[in-house]
Formats: C-alpha cells, structure tokens, sequence
C-alpha cells in the first residue's frame, strides 16, 4: 500500500546534482540489460579478432572498435548499419582512388586534399542531422590519404585500399550475422523500456522518490517511436500486435508524465489505486499476459479530479488495450539545420577541427614519429560543438586510454607469454573487451571512456596475426591521444571557443516553440500530443546535460554563477510550464503562445545581443483583446522566470 | 581454387554470388509467406529462414557448378 507522500511534484528539485566522481560511480552500476549487451559486444569482438587473425586482415584492433562504436542494442539498428557500410564502401573506396589519381602523387595536393575533403564533411556533419558520422567520414579520408602520401604510387596505394576495405567490411559482416542470432528485437527492448517505465511511475507514486522517473521522462520518446515502426514494417510480430506496441511507446509515455504532474496533495487512497493498477500491469506484461483493463469502481473520479489523474488513468486504459486517440505527431526534425547558411558555428567547426588534425599530421611527420598517428584521428573523434563537450571528451579519452593501455600492458607482462593459438587470444579479447564494453554500454557521459578502454587495450595486445609482446604501440599510442589533446585543448579554447551556455541556449529556445505549437492546439487534442511533450522534457533534459559541463569550461568562457544559476532555473520552469500545458483544459493558450514564441526567440540570439536590450518587455502584460474580458494568463510567474533567464 | 565468375573485368569467388542469391530467395519467400498470413505461425522464424537461404544457395551452387 502506499505510503503517504509528502511531495511528488517534478518540477521540485530531486536532490543537488552529484559530484563528478559520485556519478562516474552511479553511471557504473549495472541495469537491467547492461550484461546482455556487454557480453554480446566482447564475443563479437572476439569473433572479429579470431577471423582477422585466420584470414590476415591487418589492424584488427580498428576492425573491433567499429564494433564497439557502432552496436547498439537493437539487432535491427545493427544490421541495418552493418548492410549500410557495407553498401557504402565501395564508393568510398572509389572516390579515394579518385581523388588519389587526381593529385598524382604530389604531397602538396594531397595536403589539399585532406583539408577540402575534411572541411566539407565536417561542416556537413555539423549543420545535417548527419552528426558525427560526417567527422568518421573525415577521418577515414584523411587517415588514408595520409598513409597515401608516405607511399603514394602504383600498387602500395592499391593494396592499402583493399586492405582498408577488408578492414571495415569484414567486422560489419560478422554484425549482421550475429545481430541476426543473438540480437535483441527491438519488440522485446520495447517490452522491457515500457516494464522499465511502469515500474519508474508505481515506485514513485508509492516512495515519493521520482529520480528514476524523471531519468526515463528526460529519454523522451523519440528514440522508440522508430523502434515500434520497425516492428511494424518487417513484421516481427502480426498488425494488430505491432498497432498495440506503437499505442503502448505513447501511453506509457503519458502515464509518466502524468504521474509526474500529480498534485501533491492527493489523496492517498487514490495514489494507492493508480500505483496498484500500474502494478498490476507490470506484473501482467512480465507474465506475458495482455494487460488488465482498470476495474471500473476506481474510476468513479470525483469531478475535482486533477487532469493529470485523469490522464494517469486513460494512458492504463490505452494499455489494457482500449482505442487510441487520434495522435498528433510532434513536428520531424529537419535534416538541414535550419540557421545552416547563416550561423557561422558550423564553418567555425569545421576549419578549427581540420587546423588541430593538420597541425597533428605535420608535427608527427616533422618528428618522423609515424606510431603517434592517434594524434590526428583523436582529433576528429574527440571534435564536438561546445567547448566545454571537447574539454569533457578529451578528459573521458585520457583516463580510458590510460586505463586501457594499462590492462593492456598488464596482459603482455603476465598472459600473453603463456599463450600460443588465436583461441586463447580470442579469449584474452574476450576478457579485455568486457571490461571496455561494460563503460561504452553505461549512460552517454561517460560511454566514450568505455570505447577508448577498449581500444588502447586491444591497440596493445593486437599486433601482428597472433599473440606478440611488443611495448612501442602502447607508448606511441598514449603519447599520440596526449598530443592531439592539447593541440585540441588549445584551439578549441582560444580560436572562436563556443561556450557551453549557447547550446543550453539553443535547446530552451526550441523547446519554448514546440510548447507554442502545444499551447495552440484545440484543449482537447492537447494530452494527445504526446510526442512534443516528450520533445520538450527530452530537450530540457539535454539542456540540464549540458549545463553540467559547465565545470569544464575555462574560467573566462564560464558565465556568472547568478546567469549559471537562472540558467538551471530555466529548466525545471520549462518542465514544468510542459506539464501544465499539456494538462491545461483552458481553451485559449494563444496570449502564452505568444509569449513563449517571444522568448523561445530571445533565447535564440546570441548572448551579447539578448543582453543589451534587458529592459525590454520584463513583466509584460499579455497584449489586451477584444471581446469578454481577458483572462489572466495562468503561467504568467513561470514565464517571468524564464523572461529572467533569458536575459 | 575455387571456382569464379567474371563480372566488370574482375573475378569474383562464386560463393559469395550464391550466398548473395540465397539470401535475397529467402527474403522474397518471407515476403510471400507474410502474404498469405503464414509467417506468424513459424516456430523458430530466425532459424528457418537461415536454413532456408543456406539451402537455397548450395541448392544452386550444387546444380550449377557441380560437386
């Protein structure tokens, strides 16, 4: 039975945000799924290992961190990359042959080359929804045009292609096949995440704790949606089996919100009821049982029954199976960004990642140090917007690879003298891996250590076509990431550095409009617009992210700890002004949609320039109508605060 | 040396070409089997249209090559 709840409002800070260290700890502990997807990515690897070896596939290392990097657990995501890269390939093989026989061997113009080429795709990766891969696209080119240039005629320049096309072709081949076994579908990850979900509301409906809640509302929705469509387009399960799955994704995303947003005054009996009908739910669905239908006694909701409570219990309706309401879809998210042309951060981006990797390429080349070469590919792999992201990158990248090459120098000391076949060092991998694969699986914070752990591990241990004990790669290895983190470090800090403050900045206005957009939806329609509340609580939570890199910033990026502070504020005000909207039955938002587009512009501009016009519009009224008399706008405080915010 | 077929000036080992068209015959099976209602009844579907595809490709290889 419940106990009694002193208060659940999410919109009440949950608890201070932990220390770095405390959440490198909290981030490490396992969840449910987490074991499944370690051991799956270190036999994979392993498996790549053993066949590299057999067939003399060189560089397997490369080969097991496109694994790493790449499997999510969705089998159906995987194979879908796996048959993408493979498809890929070639042209990318064929434009390479391209660009080398239009530079005709001479350094210069392939120094060219690896500028223009790098520039283009990260700039593309920057203003698309291309995202990183536009950065691996760079890197790759200009990686092998780099090895092009110290041998750059005839047959090494052929051969090199080969191999670098076994190289990538051979791990993504061995993922569609496991993928294809052992994967999981994406029906039953969407089973568990709803289970995951039922449980996050019952628990904090019962112990008042909403940590748990508050984790899954921030993961939005956007990443299952496409999950339940692929269950329906490749028939995994029969039609009317995948129309429930996609109905479920929404309603247990409402029920969330909605038990979020209950009042705090509620009455026990009634927290009680809703916490033992989502309880009954869960246990169903963990039996494999359709859902129970809510008993109707407990729906006799008195008619001061809070919107949220209502809400509560139409999503368990939705869930033991009753029609859906017509869904209203959250608006696609563009592929080109909309500022593509006119925001210069993308061009910035792209000309300050290519001068680090040139200045890396040159200074390793000046030196003759060819094994430091990470230098350059660190580069590309660590670039990120913000400079506070880079900063934070660069710290995950040091620490993973210096505790990598350390189990890694540890296993030629102590394991590989005592092995003598590719199944014992398939083994070896196996073990190095797990480790690795248990970080990159954990939350995206501190994921990146987890593949960088692996990859100096495997870097050391992997030389040759069998067990070898040779010290140089790890050391040109961790002298290499040292490098191209502080030539990185440097001009992601004083050439156009990007403070952390714009992005937080980016994702407020954006989640500001899209509850425009809701506030003018028709009452009725509104708790039906479940995608852009789960945008707009997906938003918030990237923005909070974000602020927490804070820390990392230089002192003379970091804004002032009141504009850091109105900046949290932000947040929860956005939370929880998304829950009211959603749950308001007031007819006409439209004085607070202009309000909010107003600010969700404000936020848009850039720092300097919303600062200078601070007087204008503070505590402005909503624009006098004609007709009965005007209502007073119910977020009228919120929207102050956030006003506030802007600056 | 395994036997090859030449395509665009290249050789190219006839294994992958049958595997190749034994996993294309498959999918077009489940597409006609989804057809007609009969995919959801499949025990073990994973499994059935793997071995479906492995006999759909040595079934050709074996005719078309020899053993």
């Amino acid at each position: 039975m419940a106990k009694t709840v002193t208060t659940a409002h999410p919109s009440d800070p949950v608890a201070a945000p932990p220390s770095q260290w405390r959440q490198v700890l909290e981030d490490l502990q396992p969840f449910p799924g987490r074991v499944g997807m370690t051991w799956r990515v270190a036999l994979l690897c392993a498996l790549v290992t053993g066949a590299a070896m057999l067939y003399e596939i060189p560089e397997a290392a490369i080969s097991c961190y496109l694994v790493i990097f790449l499997m999510k657990p969705d089998a159906v995501v995987n194979i879908g990359t796996g048959i993408g890269f493979l498809l890929l390939l070639p042209g990318l093989v064929a434009f390479l042959v391209w660009i080398v026989n239009l530079t005709s061997g001479s350094t210069m113009h392939i120094m060219a080359a690896i500028v223009i080429t790098s520039c283009v795709l990260l700039y593309l990766g920057a203003a698309t929804q291309l995202g990183e891969q536009g950065s691996v696209a760079a890197l790759i080119i200009a990686f092998v045009l780099t090895l092009i240039v110290q041998a750059p005629f005839g047959d090494a320049a052929t051969f090199a292609l080969r191999e670098a096309w076994a190289m990538a072709a051979l791990p993504m081949i061995l993922m569609v096949g496991f993928n294809l076994v052992l994967g999981f579908s994406p029906v039953g990850l969407l089973r568990d995440k709803l289970r995951a979900r039922l449980d996050a509301a019952a628990d904090a409906l019962e112990t008042g704790d909403s940590q748990a809640l508050r984790d899954l509302l921030r993961e939005g929705n956007a990443l299952f949606e496409p999950q339940a469509l692929a269950a329906r387009l490749l028939w995994l399960v029969p039609r009317a089996a995948a129309q429930q799955i996609a109905a479920d994704v929404r309603a247990g995303f409402a029920l969330m919100l909605a038990v979020s947003a209950l009042p705090a005054e509620l009455d026990p009996a009634r927290r009680g009821a809703l916490a033992n009908q989502i309880r009954a739910v869960h246990a169903a669905l963990g039996k494999g049982e359709a859902p129970p239908p809510p008993p109707t006694a407990t729906r006799g909701l008195p008619a001061d029954a809070s919107p949220a409570e209502r809400t509560a219990w139409d999503a368990l309706d939705v869930l033991a199976g009753a029609p859906e309401p017509a869904v209203v879809p959250a608006p696609a998210t563009p592929f080109v960004a909309p500022d593509a042309l006119s925001n210069p951060a993308y061009i910035h981006f792209a000309l300050k990642t290519t001068a680090a990797a040139v200045i890396c390429f040159l200074t390793y080349t000046a030196i003759d140090w060819q094994g430091i070469h990470t230098a350059m590919i660190t580069c590309y792999v660590a670039a990120l917007g913000t400079t506070g992201e880079t900063v934070h990158k660069l710290a995950l990248r040091i620490t993973g690879c210096l505790i990598g090459a350390a189990i890694g120098v540890a296993a030629i000391f102590w394991v590989i003298p005592h092995i003598d076949g590719i199944g014992a060092l398939m083994a070896l991998v196996f073990c190095g891996c797990l480790v690795g694969a248990w970080v990159s699986t954990g939350p995206e914070r501190i994921a990146y250590a987890g593949v960088q752990v692996a990859l100096a591990f495997l870097l050391t241990v992997l030389q040759g076509f069998g067990p070898s004990v040779s010290l140089d790669t790890a050391q040109g290895r961790i002298v290499g990431i040292l490098l191209g983190n502080l030539v990185m470090y440097l001009i992601f800090t004083r050439i156009w550095p990007m403070p952390v403050a714009g992005e937080a900045r980016t994702h407020f206005a954006r989640a500001l409009s899209e509850l425009a957009r809701m506030a003018r939806l028709a009452p009725d329609r509104r708790a039906n617009a479940v995608g852009s509340a789960a945008l707009v609580e997906s938003l918030a939570g990237k923005s909070e992210e974000v602020l927490r890199l804070l820390p990392f910033e230089p002192r003379e990026l970091r804004p002032t700890p009141a504009r850091e502070a109105a900046l949290e504020g932000a947040v929860s005000e956005i939370e929880a002004l998304n829950r009211a909207i959603w749950l308001s039955p007031d007819a006409d938002l439209e004085p607070t949609a202009e309000r909010l587009e107003r600010l969700a512009e404000r936020f848009a501009e850039p720092i300097a320039a919303a600062g200078l016009q601070h007087v204008d519009g503070v505590l402005e009224p909503a624009p006098a109508r004609t007709g009965p008399a005007p209502i007073d706008d119910p977020f009228i405080g919120q929207l102050n605060r956030l006003q506030g915010a802007a600056g | 040396m395994s036997p090859a077929l030449p395509f665009f000036g290249a050789y190219f080992p006839s294994w992958l070409i049958f595997a190749t068209i034994g996993i294309l015959g498959s999918v077009l099976v489940r597409v006609v089997l989804i057809h007609f209602g009969l995919d959801e009844g499949i025990p073990f579907r994973t499994l059935v249209y793997i071995a479906l595809a492995c006999l759909i490709a040595f079934t050709l290889a074996a005719t078309a090559i020899g053993p």
